[in-house]
């Protein structure tokens, strides 16, 4: 417990400098892109959201696999709790994209295959929560969530083919930013950075959720635990 | 393995059986697609010239709909009646009740699409019975009822399960929606086969790969 | 205890992050020689500074989207550890009285 409790202050505090860090590099250090102007900036958040988002339904999958396999709680807590997370970093990823897309593009949203992707990337982890919260809770929910956490990965593969080869025969009507491969130096070292921030503090939020679902999981003991004990104890001094 | 293939006849034919007999989930999925052609003919076809653009996507909508709102139905009589238990003690394994349910539900859509075509091709005035549009129906409607399946049995218990098939298994076949999509339009502006086929292709691997995946998972969301 | 520290420490960490936006913001809003709201709604066809606002509001979003989610974790764990605690004192409560009048 005491090693835990190190283990996330270490955390706590690496992802804060690297925040911190990054946040100088982004506002202070690195030059303005020529091109897109400031608001390209944005970049170096939107992208590292974007990857860690990925990872964290990653984690889901590995989680999901695990329980089905396993059938072990903490491969189920993992899967929910990295969901959760992921889906706030996915969030933040397209709050972070549609923002930069009106003074990049002109226009908030436009049907690009990845913008369209990740969209229908968030849709099927929305749907994952609901499940979660409306699935009956023990290992029914848990197997339910499994085998959604482990499609919804696997599609998404396809669903970005589809729908490249669907944009294909209808041209994009904007051309996009420049491509990864062409980043200056110093903009790659930035990003570099800021993903490795982000991912330190995924993994914070992630130990926080895991503690959260620890708890939720004891309450819920203490719960059934004072039920069967107080009923019996009311219909003792009812009697 | 007869006992395999027989297991699998008997589920679908219970279920057809059911169906033929109440008549209730069709009509009411038939009314509900055949509102959405005529309001989606009506909002979009103000300009004839867009048909060959929104006519696939309009019937792919339908569609859509009237299999969510079929596939509801999959489990939901089996779970009123608390019949999952007893479909589970007969002797028919986990995958021939799969196989059972999924044809059942092939044919319940099958059906509605059949239906629903002449429909479509009054109010966009298009000819339907062309060969490869049938092909295409049938293939996209194959890969979209063994994932609608899968979820059927598990929307059936949880709460609001109205809502909650829809939103677990549409963001799921969005690939084979778009596939065809893409392929009615080809197939309606007659286009040769080497321009869809490869959204054929799409098609047939997810179908192999949402047949393959739903039938092992099945096992995982059945079992009690 | 560790579920207030945790609260107090999201709420700090949040308050300092404010500030550091609010800072971060009036500094670079003081660079592009007081631009205004007027600049602001002009910005796609003035210079590429214009879009400021844009950058500033992807940012602050961000920070206030990863503060508002470890608050609310915070708050639910500290809910669910009073709960606990009530039950067990519920429990406990129940023992004493039936060895006291038993």
């Amino acid at each position: 417990m005491a090693m835990d409790r190190m283990a996330g202050k270490a955390l706590l505090v690496t992802s804060a400098a690297l925040m911190l860090l990054t946040l100088y590099l982004v506002f202070i250090w690195v030059p303005t892109e020529r091109n897109l102007g400031i608001s390209q900036r944005i970049f170096y958040f939107h992208v590292s959201l974007a990857w860690v988002g990925f990872l964290a339904f990653f984690f889901v999958l590995v989680g999901s696999v695990g329980y089905l396999w396993k059938r072990s709680r903490s491969y189920d807590n993992l899967a929910y709790a990295s969901a959760e997370v992921g889906m706030v970093f996915t969030t933040l990823m397209l709050i972070t994209g549609v923002t930069w897309a009106k003074p990049a593009w002109g226009v908030w949203w436009t049907w690009d295959p990845k913008l369209t992707t990740s969209l229908i990337l968030w849709l099927i982890y929305a749907a994952y929560l609901m499940l979660r919260a409306y699935a009956p809770a023990g290992s029914q929910g848990a197997r339910y969530a499994a085998v959604l956490g482990i499609v919804g990965f696997v599609d998404v593969p396809i669903i970005y083919l589809s729908v490249v080869w669907w944009r294909t025969v209808h041209p994009p009507l904007v051309v996009g930013p420049a491509a990864e491969g062409s980043l200056e130096p110093s903009m790659r070292a930035v990003l570099m950075v800021a993903t490795v921030a982000f991912t330190f503090l995924f993994a914070h939020l992630l130990m926080e959720r895991l503690a959260l679902r620890r708890s939720e999981e004891e309450a819920d003991r203490a719960r059934v635990v004072a039920e069967s004990n107080l009923a019996g104890y009311r219909a003792m001094e009812g009697a | 393995m007869t006992g395999f293939w027989s297991a699998i006849a008997a589920i679908m034919w219970k279920d057809i059986l059911t169906e033929a007999r109440s008549k209730e989930v069709v009509t009411a999925v038939l009314a509900f697609a055949i509102l959405t052609l005529v309001i989606l003919n009506f909002a979009v076809n103000k300009d004839t010239s867009l048909t060959p653009v929104v006519a696939p996507g309009v019937l792919w909508v339908s569609f859509t709909f009237a299999g969510a709102l079929g596939l509801t139905r999959t489990f939901a009589l089996e779970k009123e009646r608390g019949s999952v238990e007893g479909l589970l003690l007969t002797p028919a394994g986990r995958d021939a009740i799969f196989a059972g349910k999924m044809l059942g539900g092939l044919a319940f859509m099958l059906a509605a699409e059949a239906a629903l075509l002449p429909f479509f091709a009054v109010l966009f005035d298009v000819s339907p019975f062309r060969p490869l549009l049938l092909l295409v129906v049938v293939l996209a409607t194959v890969g979209f009822v063994a994932v609608g399946t899968l979820f059927s049995a598990i929307a059936v218990n949880t709460r609001s399960r109205e809502i909650m098939l829809p939103m677990l298994f549409l963001p799921i076949v969005v690939p084979v929606v778009i596939a065809a999509v893409a392929a009615t339009g080809g197939a309606l502006e007659g286009k040769p086969w080497g321009e869809i086929a490869k959204w054929v292709q799409l098609i047939a691997v997810f179908d192999l790969l949402a047949l393959v995946f739903s039938a092992f998972a099945f096992e995982h969301v059945i079992q009690e | 205890m560790k579920a207030t520290s945790l609260t107090m420490r999201t709420l700090a960490a949040a308050l300092a992050a404010a500030a550091l936006i609010a800072l971060a913001t009036t500094a670079a809003l003081a660079q592009t020689d007081g631009a205004d709201q007027a600049a602001a709604e002009s910005a796609e066809d003035s210079g590429p500074e214009a879009n400021l606002p844009y950058l500033f509001a992807a940012y602050t979003v961000t920070w206030i989207g990863f503060f508002a989610y470890l608050y609310h974790v915070s708050q639910r764990q500290r809910s669910l550890r009073r709960e606990v605690e009530a039950l067990r004192e519920a429990l406990e409560e129940r023992d004493r009285r039936e060895r006291g009048g038993g």
